[in-house]
């Protein structure tokens, strides 16, 4: 009965060998001490600050994200959701030239809420209606996505003609019309959007994190993220307890939407201009930062700010991977290698678990042997 | 010694002993019964014999020799297969190509088809069943893929050939086909070990019989010198006035009415009344539907015909086409609760917490502007921990981290929660300590006599007879017996479960 | 109700036989009335020839999908295997057929840590393939510098033009007559031998299989070699009909051939291929390309229509297991 539960508790991963639900912002820490004292590159405080500019984008596509991953599911479109939402920011943002300065920004970025949410409700839609693999469906919906991107990148009418012109003007719009006084501090957009800072951080940490605090909010906090972590657990058990599990399926693919929508107006501000092409292999840095974060990939459990710290990391290892002068073509190599691990920390570690466990079985077996030949 | 021996086998899963020393021996060209009750450790024997699990200790001698099987391949190697209770089959396979499949034949690099389907094609006209051997198993239907299971295990053509509930699935005359299969492998000199629960079918084709009960071996008698009612005796062993009996309360007026229920090939015309107060079990060895019927109650099957009154109102008519209960969320909606028998895949949330847990079911009454008030969920949960005596350090702990009884309990609370007033529970006791079982059923009892009608499912018959006012017995879909407190007695209980019919109930309407 | 589920039975049974070929001439209708000129001979000619390549690394992806998983990584094999190949030739020197044979067998090592990922890490097919899809990307553009490469006339006329733009017996392109050759070869491998019948059993049910005795990992890893190598043939078609190598010319090549595989029928849920449908699919494939450039729509209608596609062939297999559920 003893050995049993010995066998049980390591079983369950428990003390043996327990990366822990929070290994990654050890590993956070650790790079970033390590990096500060090694590296002169990295020993002031400005590269932390870019670092975290550039995850911040990552970060917040990955809160929705976490809510796929944990319900179960993947989304692979939002590459091409971010795509669309950035062209048709800069397409819509130049014509909406009301009164009142900031007004433009502000409705622009309710627009693109809304189309996300849409494009969310149409992944969820085919996904939770047509029993199709969501990995498949969204991969397919991802060219439909980027397709249109394109489509609205060069339809005839409007934004190719304008060229330059057109990005100066929307640079421009974004730099200079919006200014915003919080709370006796000047908020500048644009491209001072992305590069607005608030004691001595982008302003893109302070939105990075008060989406993650919403996100965990809902995620922990409501019936919507409740049933979500339900589905992600066992959708039997859901289905039992009384759960609609295809309509939170559904509203799981529109919390993606949405917070990928923030991700695009995020992207776009950063570079000050749209391009359809550009973000192209986000999901995978996404999916990366979620899965490194500790979010299951069966679902059921995860944390949102886990996935904040893991997309930290992940920016991390890249500038410094920039910095120690690789090849960035090798990125893309960089980027399989730690989907690959991501993925499978569960089975090395139930590997590691199964050896241990074998371990424990053979010197309990011998102790027995030991003590029968004694009693003999 | 014996053609087959297994000396003192002792299998353990997670604690708990499957089999303790349990040694047993077959004669070479007999055919072989082994019986025992649910959980008496019948299938995990075979499973050894036939490679699936490995036993913690003891030997297997065939012929003198002592073997080691540790794997499928080694125990075929050794002369021995198995027609799983399982099926095990690919329904995008041919017939001929699933039974096959561990020896395909192959001429110049190709698969001899011909040879193939001939030989599979001989094979089912030898066991005098009509499938044609290029039928895709998808088309089967069940009993024919049973057929084919057993097929497939002759195909090896080992000496020893395992049985375990092969007539689980067959109709009359597939029965039929199968005693005169066991009947030529025993005239070609083939050990036959034979598991079912069907006694008759023993006393018809078997030589020994061998009885397990609790993990723990009873003995073997020949068939001659024994009668059925000594073989029940022993497969149940224990005096009746072992069970101190609960439920001596009155129970009130009909809540629920069920009027010939009925699912294809999964029960038929069942009809039975439920009482406020009352608690119901259903009774029925492994296989013969008796969960299926409950799960027509919450929307997780849908019957074909029959009818249901809820309260006074019909919520299911298969004439009208009327299913007020077509899924769980609006059985809940009705007042049904339903306590799943499997725990750990469709019970709980493993990976969430325990109060969330708990509170999964009402998230909306707990939500404030759509957010949960944790000081309400709080409540509920301090309501139910001080009622059902919940064990657990922190709220915030992981429920997996609970024990098994404490698990149920929580599920147990999340359907109270709900306001239930019909309340059905499959297994309620599986898996969790002797101390948790008596304290679960106290609860029930208490419920009961708060009004709920409760319906228990239980795989244990000491159980039933103990905790319930009534119970109902189920034989192959078919309800064979409605049996009162007064007259519950095990051996009666068992006789209906393998096919008598006795009928004690109050109305006494059965139809059987 | 049971003539109702016979005839949704029966119904898909035909549909199994012969929905592509419905399909293709929907769409040929369509096309058709747009611009009658797409239905001529020699237009068909031409997209039989631009639909081998998708054809070629089908096959291997009808064998994955069969087997109830995935290869993503496809398209990246592509852009390697051509850039490889075109490299080999150019830069090394190699003879055609040694850098052929080269290529194919860095193929079927990506291919082999394909297989080991899913089979021995126990990654989900779908996830290690597109881990693998990322670093086999990574390793093109580290190699090729993101250069593309062009063989010059006097090489590609050793070999790779006969492969390219040859034919047989003067009229028969030999693109055509390999791809053919394949696809016989394909079928009788699916059909005939036990390999064939163990990928169907394990796409099946896995644990069925296993319980038969068969060695499902090796049988994993194998189908997934076959895909890396089929993914190398058809980029070897491709690079000896352009002539040249770009390390982007596989960027989205994997979706190609995933819709040319469910559209032929190949289900989803694995167990059951169609090799006949799959040829039908990738020239179905090849075959909207081309009227899309007839009729001279936008770069982003290819896409869009790529992804629609795809999601119809989708969409009909989704329908045929929620009907069939509800019968059973």
């Amino acid at each position: 009965m003893k050995r049993s539960n010995s066998l049980r508790k390591s079983r369950n991963g428990g003390i043996y060998f327990y990366f822990g639900d929070h290994a990654i912002v050890i590993a956070l820490v650790v790079f970033w001490v390590a990096l500060f004292f090694t590296n002169s590159a990295f020993s002031s405080f400005s590269n932390y600050s870019a670092i975290i500019k550039e995850a911040s984008i990552f970060a917040v596509a990955g809160i929705g994200m976490t809510f796929a991953v944990i319900s179960g599911v993947f989304d692979l479109s939002i590459a091409s959701q971010i795509a669309l939402s950035s062209v048709v920011f800069t397409a819509i943002l130049p014509r909406i030239t009301p009164e009142i300065p900031g007004l433009g920004i502000v409705l622009s970025c309710v627009v693109i809420i809304i189309m996300g949410v849409a494009m969310g409700l149409i992944n969820g839609l085919l996904v939770a209606n047509l029993r199709i693999p969501a990995f498949i469906t969204t991969l397919a919906m991802q060219m439909v996505y980027r397709g249109l991107a394109q489509f609205v990148n060069n339809s005839p009418v409007p934004i190719s003609s304008l060229g330059n012109e057109y990005r100066s003007f929307t640079a421009t719009a974004m730099e200079d019309v919006v200014r915003w006084q919080v709370g006796g501090v000047e908020l500048f957009f644009g491209r001072g959007f992305g590069g607005t800072r608030l004691f001595g951080f982008p302003l893109f940490f302070y939105i990075m994190i008060a989406l993650a605090l919403i996100g965990t909010v809902i995620l922990r906090k409501t019936g919507i993220g409740r049933n979500i972590l339900a589905i992600g657990n066992s959708r039997e058990a859901a289905h039992i307890a009384g759960i609609n599990v295809p309509r939170t399926q559904i509203i799981t693919f529109v919390m993606v939407g949405l917070f990928t929508a923030f991700a695009g107006i995020m992207m776009t501000s950063h570079h000050g201009s749209s391009n359809y092409g550009v973000p192209s292999g986000t999901e995978f840095t996404v999916i990366s930062a979620v899965v490194l974060g500790g979010t299951a990939l069966a679902g059921g459990k995860g944390s949102i700010l886990n996935t904040v710290i893991a997309a930290l990391f992940i920016a991390t290892i890249s500038t410094a991977l920039t910095g120690f002068g690789i090849d960035n073509n090798i990125h893309g190599i960089f980027n399989g290698a730690i989907l690959v691990f991501a993925f499978s920390i569960n089975t090395i570690r139930s590997y590691a678990d199964d050896a241990f466990v074998k371990f424990l079985a053979n010197r309990d077996i011998k102790a027995i042997a030991n003590k029968t030949a004694a009693t003999k | 010694m014996e053609y087959i021996e297994l000396r003192n086998i002792v299998k353990t899963f997670y604690g708990v002993k499957a089999l303790d020393d349990v040694s047993l021996s077959m004669k070479k060209s007999e055919v072989h019964a082994v019986v025992g009750e649910n959980g008496a450790g019948k299938s995990t024997v075979m499973k050894i014999l036939g490679g699936l699990y490995f036993a913690d200790r003891g030997d297997i001698y065939i012929d003198g020799k002592p073997r080691h099987i540790n794997n499928v391949q080694a125990a075929l190697k050794n002369g021995i297969s198995v027609v799983h209770q399982e099926l095990h089959y690919m329904p995008e396979l041919s017939v001929a190509e699933n039974i096959y499949l561990h020896d395909l034949p192959v001429k110049a690099g190709f698969i001899d088809k011909k040879t193939m389907n001939k030989n599979a094609q001989a094979l089912l006209d030898g066991m005098n069943v009509d499938i044609k051997a290029t039928t895709p198993m998808s088309l089967l239907s069940v009993s024919e893929q049973q057929m084919v299971e057993i097929a497939k295990a002759l195909s090896h053509d080992t000496d020893i050939v395992i049985m375990d509930e092969p007539t689980a699935a067959l109709n009359v005359k597939e029965v039929d086909a199968l005693y005169g299969i066991v009947a030529g492998l025993k005239a070609k000199g083939k050990t036959v070990i034979y598991i079912s629960h069907r006694l008759k079918e023993i006393f018809d084709i078997c030589d020994r019989v061998s009885v397990l009960r609790d993990g723990k071996y009873m003995g073997t008698r020949n068939i001659g010198e024994i009668n059925q009612d000594q073989l029940v005796e022993m497969m149940v062993g224990r005096e009746i006035s072992q069970y101190s009996t609960t439920a001596d309360h009155e129970y009130g007026e009909t809540v629920l009415k069920v009027r010939n229920l009925t699912k294809e090939g999964l029960f038929s015309d069942i009809s039975f009344d439920l009482h406020k107060g009352e608690v119901l079990g259903i009774a029925g060895l492994m296989g013969c539907f008796r969960e299926d019927i409950v799960k027509s109650l919450y929307g997780l099957i849908h019957p074909d015909s029959g009818e249901i009154e809820l309260e006074g109102q019909t919520v299911y008519s298969g004439s009208e086409g009327v299913n007020l209960i077509s899924t769980p969320r609006k059985a809940i909606g009705r007042g049904i609760g339903y306590v799943t028998e499997d725990r750990k895949n469709s019970g709980i949330f493993a990976l969430m917490t325990a109060r969330e847990n708990l509170t999964i079911s009402i998230m909306k009454f707990l939500a404030k502007f759509g957010l949960v008030r944790a000081r309400s969920e709080q409540e509920l949960l301090d309501d139910y921990t001080a009622k059902m005596n919940m064990k657990y350090r922190t709220p915030h702990q992981r429920i997996n981290s609970l024990s098994g009884g404490n698990q149920q309990k929580f599920i147990l609370a999340r359907t109270l929660s709900t306001n239930c007033r019909v309340l059905i529970t499959l297994e309620p006791t599986r898996g969790i300590d002797v101390g948790a079982k008596s304290e679960i059923f106290a609860l029930l009892e208490d419920l009961a006599k708060s009004g709920v009608a409760i319906i228990v499912i239980s795989s244990e018959l000491q159980e039933i007879i103990s905790n319930c006012h009534r119970t109902l017995v189920i034989f192959q879909g078919a309800l064979t017996g409605e049996i009162n407190k007064e007259d519950f007695e095990e051996t009666l209980i068992m006789q209906c479960a393998t096919g008598n019919e006795v009928f004690m109930g109050k109305e006494a309407d059965g139809n059987g | 109700m049971g003539s109702h589920a016979k005839r949704i039975k029966t119904f898909w049974l035909i549909w199994d036989r012969v929905g592509i070929v419905a399909i293709f001439l929907f769409v040929a209708v369509i096309f058709a009335i747009l611009e009658p000129r797409v239905l001529q001979p020699d237009q068909l000619l031409s997209v039989l020839n631009r639909s081998s390549w998708v054809a070629v690394a089908a096959i291997g992806m009808t064998f994955a999908i069969c087997s109830g998983g995935f290869d993503l990584s496809v398209g990246s094999i592509f852009s390697l295997s051509g850039c490889l190949l075109a490299k080999l030739i150019m830069d090394n020197g190699l003879s055609t057929g040694t850098a052929m044979l080269i290529t194919l067998l860095v193929a079927l090592c990506c291919g082999v840590l394909n297989g080991l990922l899913i089979t021995k890490l126990k990654i989900q097919p779908f996830v290690a393939t597109l881990s693998t899809m990322l670093v086999f990307g990574g390793v093109v553009q580290t190699y090729t510098k993101n250069i593309g490469t062009r063989i010059d006339t006097e090489q590609y006329e050793r070999g790779l033009s006969w492969l390219g733009r040859g034919a047989i017996f003067g009229f028969i392109p030999s693109k055509i007559f390999v791809v053919v050759a394949l696809f016989i070869l394909a079928i009788a491998v699916y059909r005939n031998t036990g390999f064939g019948i163990k990928v169907r059993a394990v796409g099946s049910n896995d644990l069925a299989a296993r319980t038969s005795g068969i060695n499902a990992d090796s049988i994993l890893v194998i189908v997934y070699t076959l895909t890396a190598v089929t993914a190398a043939m058809a980029s070897m078609l491709y690079t000896s009909t352009m002539q040249s190598a770009s390390p982007g010319a596989g960027s989205g090549f994997e979706l190609d051939a995933i819709t040319a595989v469910v559209l032929g029928g190949t289900a989803l849920s694995g167990g059951k291929g169609n090799l006949a449908g799959t040829f039908i699919g990738a020239f179905l494939v090849a075959f909207t390309k081309m009227c899309l450039n007839f009729i001279s729509a936008p770069e982003a209608m290819h896409v869009i229509v790529t992804g629609a596609i795809l999601l119809l062939a989708l969409s009909i297999s989704g329908i045929k297991l929620i009907t069939q559920r509800v019968v059973t």
